[in-house]
């Protein structure tokens, strides 16, 4: 190595030593005077004046803070049932969140509509972590979920808000690997979100530093972790009130319900030989020039679907709580849709583990047109007076009996 | 003496930018984060099919 | 990249007799154009078209006009522009189209191309592909440049081992410490602590604000970026020529053009401007200065159509064209008078203060509207 190139090096390591050097000496004495202790963060209380309901269905959480005590005081009420669905949830009035308060004095609430998956469920439960035990939830899980890549942007904004982002961020008693879950979201869906608010950005910090190759994401979480000045950010705990009780009514004959609810159905579809509505029918089925259409599903890989993970981690987070939670796996059309049997075995698989977590479940999916009872579905895939009819009978032998 | 400072002054501003930069996200500390709001970069459409 | 160089030097220190220089490069660049460009034969095929038409233009055309060897080359460049402001909505077989012309780095290979094709027009024999592979697709300057010349370029891949000198690493070492200073971290702080936090209430003091910190932002980005590719460059011994040298001390545009973007400002210079002033002198268009203005302001609005054909790109070509034309016609005034016409008797000091913050401002506006902020 030749002398001037020895100048250089020395040249260049002195320089930067000595910057290192300085920054060191900096931080050490920056860092010695920060606060260590965490556990003097203040806690927020949220709370709104008007009473939480006991009956109805609230789509989702952006009608900001009255729309969350819903869900929190839902949960918090060991007599009232906590219904979390997708798009089968409308203004049906046999729907269970109508139907169990009104006809059997049971108090329900209902929270979701389209794209409400088991992602968005798994985060709004961890907001609502205190209240779990022994809450009484049921999960109306549909086949069309493991179609999609999983939650998606649009729907974790509105399922999962800020108060609760905030609320699972500052919960030491939840553990890191639950967190870990919704930084991976983040992360893998940073680029569908306009921007990223300091709470989504912590989490997706946490995941980076676990499950990436970033110093500087290992090194924020340290510094999150030690010092409560880089840890921005309040406790936040929900006043929830006390609700409505049980009140026990006539047990209702369902069976003879059922029935009714079929022969009106099969009259108002009397159009067709799908076993759909009439006018629905006419409206989505009926093509211009006469033809019928019919759909098709695409076979659902367990091991690659996103959704299927969700699912498995939301099992998880109920066993793990000890939620006294219940499923309803509702059907598809299987004269409208030609290849059910596609999607049998992710059902199949689905079965197996709430029976393997002990949870009870009803499976309303058939691919079998014989063994399809005509009226469950009001369509190709909601659920119908007599599918709505068949899930109270379930919760209420679940719960009540 | 003059290169070697503005050396030492390039190699500070690298690793401080860094810290600040790409360590502690230092606009959360400068900028007030509650009205920021997020919306979804895709629409994502019901379809009944 | 990092790979890339280690490889670079040990080959040079254990294999440079068993493969050579040039070869080892092509190869490189062949493989990270397969592993990490989204496009990479759309490049290999954009790169055979150019060195198809290249070979064909140098045994059969025998015209002296450029205009349309250049139109040739800068074909598929052309179709890219176009079809980024068209869109297909139709359902048609032709609607996948716009994407073959999308192409990492397409602007500046074909003006390499070109730039290549004027240069070695009146020498003999064939260009060799492999050298012609090497210059259109080197990959640190692929994306934004510099632009480079074919003969500088293969004079360097000729000495290519021997190039890769303690004193050249020593120099890419600084460019690289600069570029990483430049843009990841001044030009994000600019970015990120200031830029996107202005609020947009239409008054005169954001606009201002806006065109300020956005002429700041572009410039330590772009010019980190020149510089992190001098430095790769520089590591494998390559002399990537400079592309920033301190703009914003410019007293008028033709010096501006010179330190800003310097690689661009001489392409047009010596292949556009100076042919067509050439042209028009042999047609006899009107006098000198009107000739050399037309030429001034026709060669900055091609830079404008080459950034790309929306009418921010386009507007903000001819407003430098503009500024170019008065600093021209301000010149020819003053040589003709014998006087500096503007300043008269003021001190050469303060003339250059001046000129150096009427410069400033008259480039911030340029840039302010090629930003497309304003339309």
């Amino acid at each position: 190595m030749n002398s001037l190139l020895k100048h250089k090096l020395a040249f260049e390591l002195t320089a930067f030593l000595a910057s290192l050097g300085f920054i060191v000496i900096a931080l050490f004495f920056i860092f010695s005077r920060l606060e260590k202790d965490q556990s003097e963060k203040q806690i927020i209380t949220l709370h709104v004046n008007n009473p939480s309901p006991d009956r109805g269905l609230v789509p989702n959480y952006t009608k900001g803070l009255s729309s969350e005590m819903m869900l929190m005081s839902s949960l918090s009420r060991k007599d009232q049932l906590t219904l979390f669905g997708s798009s089968e949830f409308s203004s049906n009035t046999n729907s269970s969140y109508i139907y169990l308060p009104e006809k059997l004095g049971i108090p329900a609430m209902g929270f979701g509509h389209a794209f409400h998956q088991n992602f968005s469920i798994y985060c709004e439960l961890l907001a609502g972590k205190e209240y779990l035990k022994d809450s009484k939830i049921v999960i109306f899980l549909s086949p069309g979920w493991f179609e999609t890549e999983g939650t998606n942007s649009e729907a974790f904004l509105e399922f999962v808000p800020p108060h609760f982002l905030e609320k699972i961020w500052m919960d030491e008693s939840i553990s890191t690997d639950y967190k870990l879950e919704i930084g991976r979201f983040i992360a893998r869906n940073a680029e569908k979100f306009s921007n990223l608010t300091l709470r989504m950005q912590a989490f997706k910090t946490l995941y980076e530093s676990e499950c990436e190759f970033n110093q500087a994401a290992k090194l924020r979480t340290k510094l999150d972790k030690n010092y409560p000045v880089f840890n921005k950010g309040n406790k936040i705990k929900y006043s929830v009130e006390g609700g409505a009780k049980i009140q026990h009514r006539t047990f209702p004959n369902f069976r003879k319900l059922q029935t009714e609810a079929q022969t009106i159905f099969l009259n108002a579809s009397a159009n067709n030989t799908l076993y759909v509505d009439s006018l629905y029918f006419n409206e989505f089925v009926l093509q211009p020039n006469g033809a019928i259409k019919t759909g098709s599903v695409k076979p659902i890989d367990k091991e690659n679907s996103a959704e299927y993970k969700d699912f498995l981690l939301l099992l998880k987070l109920l066993k793990d709580k000890e939620v006294n939670c219940s499923f309803v796996i509702q059907g598809l059309n299987p004269y409208y849709y030609t290849n059910l049997e596609e999607i049998n075995p992710i059902v199949r698989s689905i079965v197996n583990e709430l029976k393997k977590s002990e949870f009870p479940y009803l499976n309303m999916f058939t691919y079998r047109k014989a063994d399809y009872q005509p009226g469950s579905l009001n369509d190709i895939m909601h659920l119908g007076d007599l599918g709505w009819l068949q899930v109270n009978e379930f919760i209420y032998n679940t719960y009540l009996r | 003496m003059k290169k070697w400072f503005y050396k030492f002054l390039v190699y500070t501003t690298l690793i401080i930018g860094y810290l600040f930069l790409y360590v502690l996200n230092v606009e959360e500390f400068i900028y007030d984060q509650k009205d920021i709001q997020v919306k979804s970069t895709v629409d994502f459409v019901y379809q009944q099919f | 990249m990092g790979m890339a160089i280690v490889l670079f030097h040990l080959v040079k220190r254990f294999g440079s007799q068993l493969i050579s220089y040039r070869i080892l490069l092509s190869i490189v660049t062949l493989v990270f154009a397969l592993v990490y460009l989204p496009k990479p034969f759309h490049l290999i095929g954009l790169i055979l078209y150019l060195y198809a038409c290249l070979g064909g233009l140098r045994k059969w055309y025998e015209g002296q006009n450029i205009i349309f060897p250049m139109l040739l080359l800068a074909l598929p460049m052309l179709f890219m522009k176009y079809f980024s402001i068209v869109s297909f909505t139709d359902d048609n077989w032709w609607k996948n189209t716009p994407g073959i012309f999308q192409i990492t780095g397409i602007s500046y290979m074909v003006f390499r191309a070109i730039g290549l094709y004027i240069d070695e027009r009146s020498k003999p024999g064939k260009i060799n592909f492999i050298d012609f592979f090497n210059f259109a697709s080197f990959v640190p300057t692929l994306l934004i440049g510099p632009l480079d010349r074919f003969h500088r370029f293969t004079n360097d891949v000729k000495n290519g081992y021997q190039n890769m000198t303690s004193a050249l690493t020593y120099q890419g070492w600084n460019n690289l410490l600069m570029g990483l200073l430049y843009k990841f971290i001044l030009a994000e702080a600019i970015h990120r602590l200031v830029l996107v936090h202005l609020i947009d209430d239409g008054s005169l003091v954001y606009h201002m604000s806006y065109m300020y910190t956005y002429l700041l932002y572009l410039y330590f980005d772009f010019a980190g970026y020149s510089l992190l590719a001098i430095a790769f460059g520089n590591f494998i011994g390559i002399h990537v020529p400079i592309n920033f040298d301190k703009p914003f001390l410019a007293v008028n545009p033709k010096e501006f053009w010179k330190k800003w973007h310097k690689s661009l400002g001489d392409w047009l210079n010596d292949y556009f401007f100076k042919p067509l002033f050439m042209h028009f002198t042999k047609k006899k268009w009107g006098t000198s200065i009107r000739r050399q203005n037309s030429a001034l302001f026709l060669t900055f609005a091609l830079m404008g159509f080459w950034n790309g054909f929306e009418l921010h790109y386009i507007i903000s070509g001819m407003l430098f064209g503009v500024y170019s034309v008065i600093h021209n016609y301000y010149f020819y005034q003053c040589k003709k008078q014998k006087r500096d016409v503007v300043f008269g008797k003021l001190n050469e000091r303060w003339i250059r203060i001046i000129s150096i913050v009427i410069m400033f401002h008259a480039v911030a506006f340029a840039i302010y509207i090629f930003s497309g902020k304003l339309f």
